[in-house]
């Protein structure tokens, strides 16, 4: 049975998290008074959080348990999509942006026909881009601001 | 009799146009949602609550409510025609129901399961009505040592509630420790901002709500196949002999699911596989069950809907939630400006008596959109997933940057959707991240005033009997699911 690396990623990401909050928390005032002051509880959920992420790292690993057996290529594909649209929102601006990322979706990612990739995404964008900008009033970033 | 009084006050508020209309697209979305793949109504809340930020809350709140409860009667159209539950409380209805239609019985099915879940839907309500007041009266005596114990209660049971205890535990403690980014309010000292100002207001609850339920859930989804043979759904109106076999499992579904919906860290899912499993033993032929009984439909299906009722009278009266969508609607009282809690009955009277009124027009509408509608809603079911997650994914984007006009909230959405589809994928339970983080400046500073009030003693929470009693709880809350679980395997 194949162990499942991401768990155990998972499960370290939340203990260093855990552990950056100890460390910080513990360079910040810790008791003022009667009360716990701004580090204590920082310093509290840290060493929690690393505990329990320890914690359920050992039983995973006790476990042996199996990982899923869907393919990563997919999600890290459309993950990596969103990523690049939202870095882009500053240059391209919004419905440039979204536009582009639904027809990369539609388009190569689920090999949809292009004609009804390019009406899906232009029809998706123009709804948002009405919805937002022209009803609610929401400053959306524009092309090359 | 004060109750009567007050529900027809919320009739009146409820009963208007603009409300009326919020409750009828709550349940119709709700019920949508249910049926359609890889969204849930937590995801569905949380992509509204953008469009809903500085909106009429009543009229907010009766839409998400209208979500959660009409989402129980859509993932039964899943679990009925294609053997997929739509929500996780819909895993017994699979069973028979799914039997039935291979059956050709696809119709009564379903008809059983809108009129078990109207009825249990609209007694469930009844039981809110009585029993939340007093129970919030009760906790108006409630100081910050009670408030304290609250929070821990309410966290360690949303935390039960997932397959993993420690994993929810986890995530729960990981909210928290999010919620002390930004500005200390006691002393103005900056926490974890890591130099960059714009996180000196913290992470913002629709941020991380719209992350880890809309875009960390379509990350897991995109990989779902195409939409999957549909069975035909005719003469949904149950029979006379249908009616007669469901009567009594109908009602005891729903004493159980209300009964189990009360308590935290149990919720729908749990309630009704206890319905289920108690219409077997009480059967005459218990060898019917697994083959197509139709009491094997009503009984979990009225559970679920009476649970869903159940888990707001904790959320609506001590700001408990006893479930993940509850956290969520929870947290948009609070972003509403409105503390959750035993003061919601005396100081957003109106909002609560609103909402509670809602949930019975929702439930008539409900049965009205299900009975004649049952097959259109089907017909949702051939909708491939492919084309509907890049709408979604847009309108997280959109629906994030709106909150705060923020680029740097665009790419927290996207680390915490990453976050959100590794959770998903390995089974960490997000709810109580989204619970920690709404709750954690409550719990810091009941924290910080019980100890003032008892000079930095900390017996102030075991000497106090409410506070003592409601620790205990969360300790049992938190041991309880592993014995329950260490004896169902």
């Amino acid at each position: 049975m194949r162990l499942a690396r991401g768990e155990l990623a998972l499960a370290l990401v939340f203990a260093a998290v855990g552990v950056l909050w100890m460390v910080k928390g513990a360079r910040m005032p810790l008791w003022e008074g009667f009360a716990p002051d701004s580090g204590f509880l920082p310093l509290v959920y840290g060493c929690l959080l690393t505990a329990l992420a320890l914690a359920v790292l050992a039983l995973e690993l006790r476990a042996n348990v199996a990982a899923p057996a869907e393919s990563l290529r997919k999600p890290l594909t459309v993950a990596a999509a969103l990523g690049i649209a939202v870095a882009a929102l500053p240059y391209a601006g919004f419905a440039l942006s979204v536009f582009a990322l639904l027809l990369f979706l539609y388009a190569a990612v689920e090999r949809l026909p292009w004609l009804a990739s390019l009406l899906a995404a232009g029809g998706t964008t123009a709804a948002l881009y009405v919805i937002f900008k022209v009803w609610l009033g929401v400053p959306l970033p524009l092309l090359f601001r | 009799m004060s109750a009567f009084n007050d529900l027809v006050t919320g009739f009146s508020v409820a009963l208007t146009f603009k409300h009326l209309a919020m409750c009828f697209a709550g349940v119709l979305m709700g019920q949508m949602v249910g049926v359609l793949p890889g969204i849930g109504p937590s995801a569905a809340i949380a992509l509204l609550l953008p469009l809903t930020f500085g909106a009429d809350p009543t009229s907010a709140i009766i839409l998400f409510a209208g979500i959660y409860y009409g989402s129980q009667y859509g993932g039964t159209l899943t679990s009925v025609l294609v053997s997929v539950p739509g929500e996780s409380s819909t895993v017994m209805t699979t069973l028979d129901g799914y039997q039935m239609a291979l059956q050709g019985r696809a119709g009564p099915a379903l008809g059983m399961a809108a009129v078990g879940s109207f009825i249990a839907g609209t007694l469930g309500t009844i039981g809110l009505m009585l029993l939340a007041p007093p129970l919030a009266r009760a906790a108006l005596a409630f100081g910050p040592p009670e408030y304290f114990a609250l929070v821990m209660l309410g966290l360690t049971a949303l935390a039960a509630v997932g397959s993993s205890v420690l994993k929810g535990l986890a995530a729960g403690v990981a909210g928290l420790l999010l919620g002390t980014v930004g500005i200390d309010p006691q002393n103005g000292i900056a926490r974890f901002d890591f130099g960059q100002t714009w996180l000196l207001d913290g992470i913002e609850f629709i941020v991380l709500t719209v992350a880890l339920f809309g875009v960390g859930e379509v990350i897991a989804s995109c990989v779902l196949g195409s939409a999957r043979p549909v069975a035909e759904v005719k003469h949904v109106f149950p029979t006379r002999e249908d009616w007669r076999r469901c009567r009594m499992p109908i009602l005891r579904g729903t004493g159980v699911g209300f009964a189990i919906g009360v308590l935290p860290a149990t919720g729908a899912t749990i309630a009704s596989f206890l319905a289920y499993i108690l219409e077997k033993k009480v059967a005459k032929d218990p060898s019917r069950f697994g083959k197509g009984a139709i009491e094997g439909v009503a009984a979990p299906e009225s559970a679920n809907n009476a649970a869903a009722a159940g888990a707001m009278v904790p959320m609506l009266s001590l700001g408990v939630p006893g479930s993940g969508t509850t956290a969520i609607i929870l947290g948009a009282l609070i972003m509403f400006g409105i503390r959750p809690g035993p003061e919601l009955f005396t100081r957003n009277a109106e909002l609560v008596w609103a909402v509670i009124a809602s949930m019975y027009i929702g439930n008539v509408i409900l049965l009205v959109l299900n009975l004649p509608l049952a097959g259109l809603f089907a017909r949702l079911l051939k909708i491939p997933y492919r084309w509907l997650y890049p709408p979604i994914l847009a309108l997280c984007i959109a629906g994030v940057y709106s909150q705060a006009n923020s680029l740097e909230d665009c790419g927290l959405l996207v680390g915490f959707g990453i976050l959100g589809w590794l959770m998903k994928r390995y089974d960490w339970s997000m709810a109580p991240m989204i619970l920690g983080l709404v709750l954690g400046p409550i719990f810091e500073s009941a924290l910080r005033q019980s100890l003032t009030l008892s000079h930095g003693s900390a017996a102030i929470f075991f000497t106090r009997p409410i506070s003592a009693a409601l620790l205990a709880f969360a300790l049992v809350a938190v041991f309880a699911p592993l014995l329950f679980r260490k004896r169902a395997s």
